[in-house]
């Protein structure tokens, strides 16, 4: 009897062929699609996902997570409540999230991947550690050993499973050493540490104006609330779209479009175009692409391709599900799966929103190509000169952006105007204007035109 | 949109088009299925006269009618021949005031265009078919002439790269050859252009809906007319899946006109006198389809009107 079982067992494997990855191989693929800066951001995700795990969509005021990079360690570590041996045991260190593993509602962390790729993404070295109110954990791993043994596992360097703890001493610290040289090198840079910062305060801005006190390198990351100009005149389009399924959780958005100005021009690139934001976390900052509808060739609504004569156009679309896998994002938490029916369907309602924008800003591109005296500002120059920026959140809003009607363009009897534009020979062109008595290149133009049309046509 | 028509002859001369009219409205009379009609909204373009708004006021009972119109310069008469105080004037062309427009109720759409499709004009189209609401028609009229021949060009390379350059590579059916669209072959692509478009932003609108709330067009009318230069009117209802049980393709089946796929009714304007027309009147329907006498009315004359008698515009119909 037991011999049979043997030999089945034997032949069993004898069908078998091995598949299973190499930890080099899987480490490669998970690291190579995610840039650093994200990689850590998704690490300031977890902090804050897990201070969501109490507060909810309240206030996140008493708790802090605080980032830190140095040419020969990174480390990030939070008050924001640890994690439980369980968690850890069963699904924290998992690559990839398991079935049944519990969720927090509204949450940033979906995939179950985000820690473990942003800690190889920095080091080979790396220890976690996590206090509980009623555990304590650590696990500390050389990533160049584990690569080599066969077993997918790690393995707890401290465990407590019974100890009491204040909820002040609460929480989680990541810590990476033995860097990747390019690692160490960024970290060395002021410059990357400016890029760091900026990034994690418009990617973070949701986490951190609720209260989740964000520092890098001891100095505080501040919320940069979204801005848009207020005037009764401008008021920013606002839609309000939910996209309920039978058994699954709903998906709410959000979407606003209108006119923004910026205090300088580097920024005002930035923050033209598109931002979209899912739960919280920005996803898109001033998208300018066919992603949100511009120049694009698979849609249906024509906008034009972005130019600088749109840098004043804001858009703001939020996502926001308390599952988070019905959410448009890629695991990355840097781009969107446009494939994704609800992107579709948004999509066409940015792109809708956003009509009317582009045909005021195309308006005021004109009014500034045709004035006469380049100092003095056209009507709708002077309204967007005249408005202010005010936080989103604040601002009136109406269902559509309706560019407002200027006395230029309510004259009574209007004339469809057409501009012409051409180039002469510069003699030819003064001794026209010395017989023309004209004052300007505009006036020559237009009485050599007025000439011919008299002479020739009526 | 362009309101100039006007000035080249009377509107409501033009008999095809005046037929379209009724027969557009015959059949969209039965969306009260859906919601009386009063409850809808009228959008439309419009020349001089206000016809089409006369027509589905009188006979529908809209009472909220906007009109787009982008003829600026004629903005004084057009506003004062104005036949009805529920017109509401929205100045500026359609590509422009469409996307400001509020879109909460119901509504019947005519996109009256009497330039050749274009990309804003497609724009349009879309825009409108991702906006309304369900049990709401949409119509799109189009000129769909082929234009004269120039004998020193080879006419099918020609149609077809004028036609590419005018709507975008992206709206053109891969698989349209140049000698597709000589005489009604223009229209007939056109009507499948406009029709894809709808259907690809009904999708895309659709994308993350339940099956009760998608959004499908059903097609009902596919004209050809030629008053002088050739037409083609495409239209149909955006239903969601319930009231595409309340309003389906059987109940316009008894419509001689209705046309739910790629063929196309011809609009036929009868040459008759008058008195052939009382003559031809006082027999029928009993004498349709053959309407066999008088013999001395040409058969094709007689025929023709036999179809579409009930639509054929009397002179004391004439509107001003
Ligand atoms: N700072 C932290 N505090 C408490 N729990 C944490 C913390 N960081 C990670 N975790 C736990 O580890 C799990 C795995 O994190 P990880 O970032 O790898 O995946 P995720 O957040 O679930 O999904 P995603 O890949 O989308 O970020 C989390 O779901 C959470 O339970
Ligand atoms: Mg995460």
């Amino acid at each position: 009897m037991a011999k049979s079982i043997a030999t089945k067992n034997k032949l069993d494997n004898a069908m078998l062929i091995d598949a299973m990855p190499t930890k080099e191989l899987f480490i490669e693929m998970l690291t190579r699609d995610i840039a650093l800066i994200p990689a850590i951001t998704d690490l300031v995700d977890n902090s804050a996902d897990r201070a969501k795990r109490v507060k909810g969509d309240g206030s996140l005021i008493n708790y802090w997570a605080r980032v830190s990079v140095s040419p020969d360690e990174f480390s990030i570590s939070d008050n924001c409540g640890g994690m439980t041996i369980e968690t850890a045991r069963k699904y924290a260190f998992r690559f990839g999230r398991p079935l049944g593993a519990p969720f927090v509602k509204h949450s940033v962390g979906q995939f179950g991947v985000g820690m473990k790729r942003a800690i190889f993404k920095i080091g080979r070295k790396f220890r976690v550690e996590s206090t509980t109110t009623e555990s304590r954990f650590v696990v500390e791993v050389d990533v160049d050993v584990w690569a080599r043994a066969p077993k997918w596992e790690f393995e707890f360097t401290e465990l407590d499973e019974n100890a009491k703890h204040e909820s002040t001493e609460t929480g989680t610290k990541v810590t990476v050493t033995r860097l990747h040289p390019d690692v160490a090198d960024k970290f060395a840079q002021d410059s990357f540490v400016t890029e760091l910062r900026n990034e994690l305060q418009s990617r973070l801005q949701d986490p951190i104006s609720r209260g989740l006190a964000t520092t890098l390198n001891t100095l505080p990351v501040d919320a940069e609330p979204m801005m848009i100009l207020s005037h009764p005149k401008l008021a920013p389009a606002h839609k309000t779209l939910k996209y309920a399924k039978t058994n699954l959780k709903l998906v709410s958005v959000k979407l606003y479009c209108g006119i923004g100005r910026s205090s300088n021009r580097s920024e005002e690139r930035t923050n033209a175009g598109w931002h979209v934001f899912c739960n919280g976390r920005l996803i898109l900052e001033g998208d300018k692409t066919d992603v949100t509808g511009w120049n694009s060739d698979a849609d249906s609504l024509s906008i034009p391709g972005f130019h600088p004569q749109y840098n004043n156009l804001r858009g703001f679309a939020y996502f926001d599900s308390d599952d988070p896998a019905r959410l448009p994002w890629n695991t990355t938490k840097t781009g969107l799966n446009t494939d994704s029916p609800i992107y579709r369907a948004v999509k066409l309602e940015m792109m809708k929103l956003m009509r009317p924008v582009v045909d005021f800003l195309n308006k005021l591109k004109d009014e500034k190509q045709n004035k006469d005296d380049p100092d003095e500002m056209g009507p709708l120059e002077k309204l967007v000169d005249g408005a202010t920026p005010i936080a989103l959140e604040k601002a009136p809003t109406r269902p559509v952006f309706t560019p407002p009607v200027t006395k230029a363009e309510s004259k009574p009897c209007e004339v469809q105007m057409q501009r012409i534009q051409y180039d002469m020979p510069y003699d030819k062109v003064i001794e026209v204007k010395k017989a023309l008595r004209a004052r300007s290149y505009k006036e020559v133009g237009a009485g050599t035109f007025d000439y011919f049309y008299h002479a020739e046509v009526k | 949109m362009t309101g100039s028509s006007f000035e080249k002859f009377n509107y409501a001369l033009r008999p095809a088009k005046n037929m379209e009219r009724k027969m557009f409205c015959e059949a969209l009379a039965r969306l009260s299925r859906i919601a009386g009609l009063a409850t809808y909204r009228y959008i439309g373009f419009g020349a001089i006269g206000f016809h089409d708004f006369c027509l589905f006021h009188q006979r529908l009972g809209i009472r909220e009618m906007v009109r787009i119109e982008g003829n600026l310069k004629a903005r004084n008469r057009i506003a004062r021949n104005k036949p009805y105080s529920c017109i509401q004037m929205k100045w500026g062309m359609s590509h422009e005031v469409l996307p400001i427009l509020k879109w909460s109720k119901r509504a019947i759409v005519w996109l009256d265009y009497e330039q050749p499709l274009d990309e804003k004009k497609l724009s349009d189209i879309a825009l409108v078919a991702s906006s309304l609401r369900s049990g709401s028609a949409l119509i799109v009229t189009l000129p769909a002439d082929p234009g004269p021949v120039d004998a020193n060009l080879d006419m099918r390379t020609k149609r077809l790269a004028d036609l590419r350059s005018q709507i975008g590579k992206k709206h053109m059916p891969s698989d349209v050859e140049g000698s597709q669209l000589a005489k009604w072959g223009l229209a007939t692509v056109l009507r499948r252009i406009v029709a894809n478009l709808i259907e690809t932003t009904l999708s895309d609108r659709s994308a993350a809906l339940d099956a009760a709330n998608k959004f499908h067009f059903d097609q009902l009318f596919h004209f050809h007319y030629a008053d002088g230069k050739q037409m083609m009117s495409f239209g149909g209802l955006i239903l969601n899946g319930r009231d595409g049980t309340k309003l389906a393709p059987k109940h316009f089946e008894d419509l001689t006109f209705y046309r739910p796929n790629s063929d196309a009714y011809l609009i036929e304007t009868p040459l008759l006198t008058w008195r052939e027309i009382k003559r031809l009147d006082e027999k029928l329907p009993r004498s349709a389809p053959d309407v066999a006498r008088p013999s001395w009315i040409p058969e094709d004359e007689r025929k023709k009107y036999g179809r579409v008698y009930r639509y054929f515009p009397s002179f004391s119909e004439v509107e001003n």
